[in-house]
Formats: structure tokens, C-alpha cells, sequence
């Protein structure tokens, strides 16, 4: 778009626009204010920052305790913070547990470590089967998970925001902190998905 | 055994395209309602309430088998906004329709500037 071409907003675009200029004019808005929520959602917070802390877990036993006990505050060592990252709950995966993690009325999620939803968490397909069918759910996420171990669903709430621990794979005794990191996706952090040894 | 993507098989959903935002107005609506309430305005709580129904009131069209075309998540949220706000008494409906048509008027005056 060049310089001199001035785009008028139709539709959502046009009420939104709106919409802010009456925000701004009263004084409860202002522009650059939002434009730094824009940036910090699209740069600044995501799930790099759930990988380091799922790392870290992997690595530190007494940080996994602390995670384990109360995940906001152990997030908090890392840096991460802000809207909707209080009450954040860590639950981990074993060999008898799998967690899966769903928003059933909305799209609560630990934005501080997760960044913002994909679009399928926010879906009227995942919401409604996830609590209902979790197996057959991640059976289309690719994951089959043994009879023997429980799926726990997480409904996330206002109160309430989940970060799944996903298991450490097998043959990764000897990375680091930061390759380890490399390998945790955004999915495994909300259940449908399984850390392999090779991202 | 081929995997088929979970964006394939979950009907109704939107393909994956892994932007925070798929448009800017979304991003706008978004930092706007998180403004709100951090600036203390309302909750996140109090806007949850609105989300919340409208995502229901959408997901009841769903269930009997028919989508509106174009509305997604961010359709309801911007809804939810408006609503929020109407009920705090800081916007009203004929202020929004008058300020979008300034708004629309202006840009077009504006066009070759």
C-alpha cells in the first residue's frame, strides 16, 4: 500500500475503527497503547516461553516441584507474566496420565506462556468433543494413547489456565536446556501432541 | 500411515494458518478489549461473560447444522465488545453507526489527499 492511497474500512474493519475513535476520544484508549498489545501478542509472548519452562522442568527437579506447586509464581522466575497468566495450573504427563486441555465455553488459554490459541482451540468442533471424546480427539491429532493410561480434560476457566508438562522423550539424557526447548511444540504443551526426540 | 492434520478433520474449523491475527481489525478489537480491562474499565471477567454467549449463541446455529459464512471467532468477540460496552452506557448504537459513517465520509473525501 503506498503512502497516499487511503484504504476506507468497510465491515468489521469499519466498526472496529469506530469504535476505537470513540474509545479515544473519551479518553479510554489510546492508539499506541494498543498497538503495544498488537506487538507484545504478535512478537513478544508465544510458545517459545512454555518451551523454556517446560525445558527447565525437564532439568531441574526442585524448579518442577515449584512449577507443580504453583505455576504462576514459577513462571514468574522466568520473566513471564501479565493479562491472564494469573492461576496458572501445570499438570504433567506420565506414564500413567496424559492431560489434555480444552476451553469449552470460550478460548481461556495461558496466553503469558502460550501466546494467543490456534484457531482450532477456539473451534466449535474441539470444544464440544474434546471433553466428550478426548481419545477420539487426539487419535486426529495423531496420538494414540494406551488403554492403561487416564486422559485427564482440563477445562479452562477464568479462574483457571493449564499448561501441560508433556513426558520427556526417551534418548534426550544428553541435551541441553535450550535443545530441549527446541523440541517442545505449542501442541504438547496443550496436550495433542507428544514431544519426539527429534523436532 | 499418512496423519491427517487436525484442521482436516475437525469440520467447521478455519485452516491453520498459525497467524495470532488474520486480520488487523482482529488485533485492534483484541488490545482493545485487554486495554479495557487493565486500564480497569471492566474485568476480564465482565467481557468473558459477553464472549461467552455469543460463542454460545453461535455454536447453538452450529449444532443445527448451518454456519453463518464469514463469522469467526473474532465476529463474536468484536460482538461481545460492543455489548460490553453498551452495557457499561459507553457507547450506543446510533454513536457507532453515525461515527462509522464519519468515519466512511472521510476517506472518501480524502481519497487523492
Amino acid at each position: 500500500m503506498s503512502a497516499n492511497h487511503v484504504t476506507v474500512p468497510t465491515g468489521a474493519a469499519l466498526r472496529v475503527k469506530a469504535l476505537e475513535t470513540i474509545l479515544e476520544e473519551k479518553g479510554l484508549v489510546d492508539s499506541a497503547a494498543l498497538d503495544s498489545v498488537v506487538d507484545m501478542f504478535e512478537t513478544k509472548v508465544g510458545p517459545r516461553n512454555g518451551a523454556r519452562v517446560v525445558a527447565k522442568a525437564w532439568t531441574d527437579p526442585k524448579f518442577r516441584q515449584r512449577l507443580l506447586e504453583n505455576a504462576t509464581t514459577a513462571v514468574a522466575e522466568l520473566g513471564y507474566g501479565g493479562p491472564e497468566g494469573g492461576h496458572l495450573v501445570a499438570v504433567e504427563n506420565t506414564s500413567k496420565v496424559h492431560n489434555l486441555v480444552v476451553c469449552t465455553l470460550c478460548s481461556c488459554y495461558p496466553w503469558p506462556v502460550l501466546g494467543l490459541p490456534p484457531v482450532w482451540y477456539k473451534s466449535f468442533a474441539y470444544r464440544s468433543r474434546a471433553v466428550r471424546d478426548p481419545r477420539g480427539v487426539l487419535k486426529e491429532f495423531g496420538v494414540e494413547i494406551a488403554e492403561r493410561v487416564e486422559v485427564r480434560v482440563w477445562d479452562s476457566s477464568a479462574e483457571q489456565r493449564y499448561l501441560v508438562i508433556p513426558q520427556r522423550p526417551a534418548g534426550t539424557e544428553t541435551m541441553s536446556e535450550e535443545q530441549l526447548a527446541e523440541l517442545v511444540t505449542r501442541d504438547s504443551m496443550i496436550g495433542v501432541a507428544l514431544v519426539k526426540a527429534r523436532p | 500411515m499418512k496423519t491427517l492434520k487436525p484442521e482436516e478433520l475437525l469440520a467447521g474449523t478455519p485452516l491453520e494458518k498459525d497467524l495470532t491475527f488474520s486480520a488487523p481489525w482482529e488485533a485492534r478489537a483484541f488490545a482493545m478489549a485487554v486495554r479495557l480491562s487493565e486500564a480497569g474499565i471492566c474485568t476480564w471477567d465482565e467481557f468473558r461473560v459477553h464472549l461467552i454467549s455469543e460463542i454460545g449463541k453461535a455454536d447453538k446455529v452450529r449444532a443445527h447444522g448451518w454456519v453463518e459464512d464469514g463469522e469467526g471467532y473474532y465476529t463474536y468477540f468484536l460482538r461481545a465488545l460492543e455489548n460490553l460496552l453498551r452495557e457499561k452506557g459507553i457507547i450506543d448504537a446510533s454513536a457507532l453507526e453515525l461515527k462509522m459513517r464519519e468515519i466512511s465520509a472521510a476517506g472518501h473525501d480524502d481519497h487523492d489527499h
